[in-house]
């Protein structure tokens, strides 16, 4: 009988990490940037959550810590999907590589 | 009274005070009346002269006490660096001469630079020369009066180069300058070797480093400390300084240029007080120089290689200013003999003697130069007396008195011979009685050419206005009987250990005769009344002669045709060096910051993908690191 341990729940956030983390990395449009964070930071969500049900069953403390950091997650989507629409307005165009006003 | 001794200070600090008046109050002073810079620098002149005077009374009165105070100024680990004061014998006879020549040449001043425009900035370089220069006489130690001789030297500079606009001027500011950056900075060697050597003398036994009042056992303590060629190397660095500022034998080029400053500046600065500063250090210094025979006899033949250069060159000027130039470097050397061979208070009796007539005549050459127009020249002169009476017979009083006959001059004169056969360098004693017959004719001859004969120049005559006579009345004084009161007096004042007295009679009567001799032969040549030879026509025989003191004995052009090359092309090669090597280095480190910079620069050109990338690349080498770490 396959039996879900740790490790699954394990290798099931590192895989979401990866898509999150491929997608900042080579998507051109900032939302799909944005989603690749969004995939980060649940890939780690989940990480928590499995291994604060394997190794601390009688408290539950990594679950409630679980749940401020998905509210933290919608703050700061909120941010930055605002950032985002302010960058639209300033330069009339959504593309990460364009973004280079402050470099140097 | 007291309180005027424990104040005397006070004598060198108010000239900084008008000095900084003047500058910073130029336009309000403007406003007002501009003699106000005038009074300004002569009033604290003669508050300085009052005090000078009471000084002057104590030491006389209070025969070698010495009145002394210092502050701590500045220290350095264990060096104490001490600033005060300090009234002995030599510096409130010294106060006392600034004082009263720097006084009457300020007065005169006012009428001579009436019509400049620069009045009030000459007026507060004069009272920033008084500062330096008193606080040159007054310091107690080495340290401090190395800080006011070079504070002297940048007045001397700023007075030469008054009149700035024009060439000859600033050139000869900066070959001043030049020329005493040598001797300054052979002065600072020989003090910090000097310090050196006595350090342990300084360190447990005296509490102001470097004092004049106990440089005595201090030198004791330098001579047994080292070989006596290592002691005489430092006396000879620290001579290097007089060497300089009283401008003697190798590097006096620099005092006939000076001319080109306003004539008060060249009777006040270049032949009364600043030049004699020389002599004044050496009379600080004889502790130290008195205990190494060759040094003396260095200083002595340096004197007496001046004395006689600065005569014969002087015998062929044309020009008043520079005869006179080279008689102050003639006159400069005679007292250098004289500290050389032992003679202390004769040298400083005739340092005082001098600066009294020196300034006389430069002042009534000033008087001469100013009434004709700016005219320099002698041969455009001449038949002067008549129409300008007291300049010619205050210049008469100054030009006997020089020349040794009779006046104060013959008195000091008289004092350095009988010193000379008293250390019985019967060489030494010709040449100075050669120089004193040759003094007497070039400066009876430059009196026949101004002031006798016929009026040889085209331009008109200008009166002479009374702030101009009046000190030259009041200077021919002390040129005329300064030498007959104080000739007895000075020596037991002023002296330095043994003084052997001479006997010889007719020492008095064979210079006066030398004196008149020269006075008559002078006037058979230049006083066309009594006129018997032609000058032109003793050129011919001599002309080998003549064109060697014409062009100085050859040592200006040897300076500048060998010196001056050598030292260019050094300074072409170290310049190559520099440009070539130490540039390149630091070019180099600058490129290496540059090429570092380039280098980060590709990793920030990327996208924003690539920077995420680089991090994540990081933050996976740095955990790993850590958790290899853990294990």
């Amino acid at each position: 009988m396959f039996e879900v341990g740790l490790i699954h729940y394990i290798l099931l956030s590192t895989a979401l990490f990866c898509i999150g983390l491929l997608s900042v990395i080579i998507s051109k449009h900032l939302i799909r940037v944005l989603i690749g964070v969004e995939f980060m930071l649940n890939a780690v969500n989940i990480n928590l959550i499995a291994f604060s049900n394997y190794l601390d069953l009688a408290k539950l403390d990594g679950n409630l810590l679980a749940l401020f950091v998905m509210a933290i997650g919608v703050c700061e989507l909120a941010l930055g999907l605002a950032i985002l629409i302010l960058i639209f307005r300033r330069t009339q165009s959504v593309n990460a590589d364009e973004q280079n006003s402050f470099r140097g | 009274m007291e309180s005027i001794l424990q104040n005397i200070w006070i004598v060198a600090i108010l000239p900084l005070w008008v000095f900084l008046l003047i500058i910073f109050g130029q336009i309000y002073i403007e406003r007002m009346d501009r003699k106000i810079s005038m009074y300004l620098t002569a009033g604290v002149t003669l508050v300085g002269l009052i005090f000078s005077l009471v000084a002057l009374s104590y030491c006389i009165s209070n025969p070698t006490s010495t009145i002394e105070e210092n502050a701590l100024w500045l220290s350095v680990g264990n060096l104490k660096f001490s600033i005060g004061y300090l009234i002995d014998e030599l510096s409130s006879m010294m106060l006392c001469v600034v004082c009263s020549v720097s006084l009457l040449i300020q007065v005169y001043s006012h009428s001579y630079m009436e019509k400049d425009d620069c009045y009030h900035r000459f007026f507060a370089y004069l009272a920033f020369f008084n500062f330096a220069m008193l606080g040159l006489v007054l310091s107690s130690n080495l340290f401090q009066t190395y800080i006011f001789w070079e504070l002297v030297g940048v007045a001397s500079y700023l007075l030469i180069g008054f009149w700035y606009k024009k060439n000859a001027s600033a050139k000869a500011a900066q070959k001043a300058f030049i020329v005493n950056r040598i001797g300054d900075f052979g002065l600072l060697l020989g003090t910090m070797a000097f310090l050196y050597l006595s350090y342990n003398f300084w360190f447990y036994e005296a509490d102001v480093l470097l004092g004049f009042s106990s440089l005595k056992p201090a030198a004791e303590v330098a001579l047994v400390s080292t070989s006596s060629l290592g002691f005489l190397a430092v006396g000879f660095l620290m001579f290097l300084g007089p060497v300089a500022k009283s401008a003697q034998f190798p590097l006096h080029i620099w005092l006939p240029d000076a001319m080109e400053g306003p004539t008060p500046i060249s009777a006040l600065i270049h032949a009364a007080t600043m030049v004699a500063a020389g002599v004044f250090l050496i009379a600080r210094l004889y502790p130290i120089f008195i205990l190494s025979p060759q040094l003396m006899h260095i200083i002595a033949y340096t004197g007496a290689i001046t004395a006689v250069l600065g005569a014969t060159v002087a015998l062929v000027q044309y020009d008043i200013k520079k005869a006179l130039a080279y008689s102050t470097i003639s006159q400069l050397g005679f007292m250098f003999l004289a500290m050389g061979v032992g003679a202390y208070s004769a040298g400083l009796f005739h340092l005082m003697t001098h600066a009294y007539f020196k300034a006389l005549l430069f002042l009534c050459a000033g008087a001469v130069i100013h009434s004709l127009s700016d005219q320099q020249d002698m041969r455009y002169m001449g038949g002067l007396r008549k129409k300008m009476p007291i300049v010619a017979y205050t210049y008469l009083v100054g030009a006997l008195s020089m020349g040794g006959v009779f006046l104060s001059g013959f008195s000091s004169k008289e004092e350095i011979l009988s010193g000379i056969l008293a250390s019985g360098n019967m060489f030494l004693f010709c040449v100075a009685l050669l120089t004193s017959g040759l003094s007497a004719f070039y400066i009876f001859r430059t009196y026949f050419m101004v002031f006798e004969g016929q009026y040889r120049g085209s331009c008109d005559i200008h009166k002479v206005s009374k702030f101009m006579s009046v000190p030259l009345i009041i200077l021919a004084i002390p040129s005329a009987i300064f030498g007959a009161i104080f000739a007895h007096g000075f020596k037991n004042f002023i002296s330095f250990g043994y003084y052997s007295e001479n006997n010889f009679v007719f020492l008095p009567i064979i210079s006066i005769i030398i004196a008149i001799f020269s006075v008559w032969l002078a006037s058979i040549f230049y006083w066309d009344k009594k006129k018997i030879i032609d000058p032109e026509l003793v050129k011919i025989p001599f002309r080998f002669l003549y064109k060697f003191f014409v062009e100085k004995w050859f040592i200006e052009i040897f300076y500048e045709k060998i010196v001056c090359k050598i030292y260019k092309k050094a300074a072409y090669l170290l310049s190559k060096f520099d440009r070539l090597v130490i540039d390149k280095a630091i070019d180099l480190s600058a490129k290496s910051g540059f090429a570092v910079g380039q280098m980060l620069n590709l990793i920030q050109k990327k996208s924003i993908g690539v920077y995420v990338l680089t991090s994540v690349i990081l933050l996976v080498i740095l955990s790993a690191f850590i958790i290899s770490m853990l294990n």
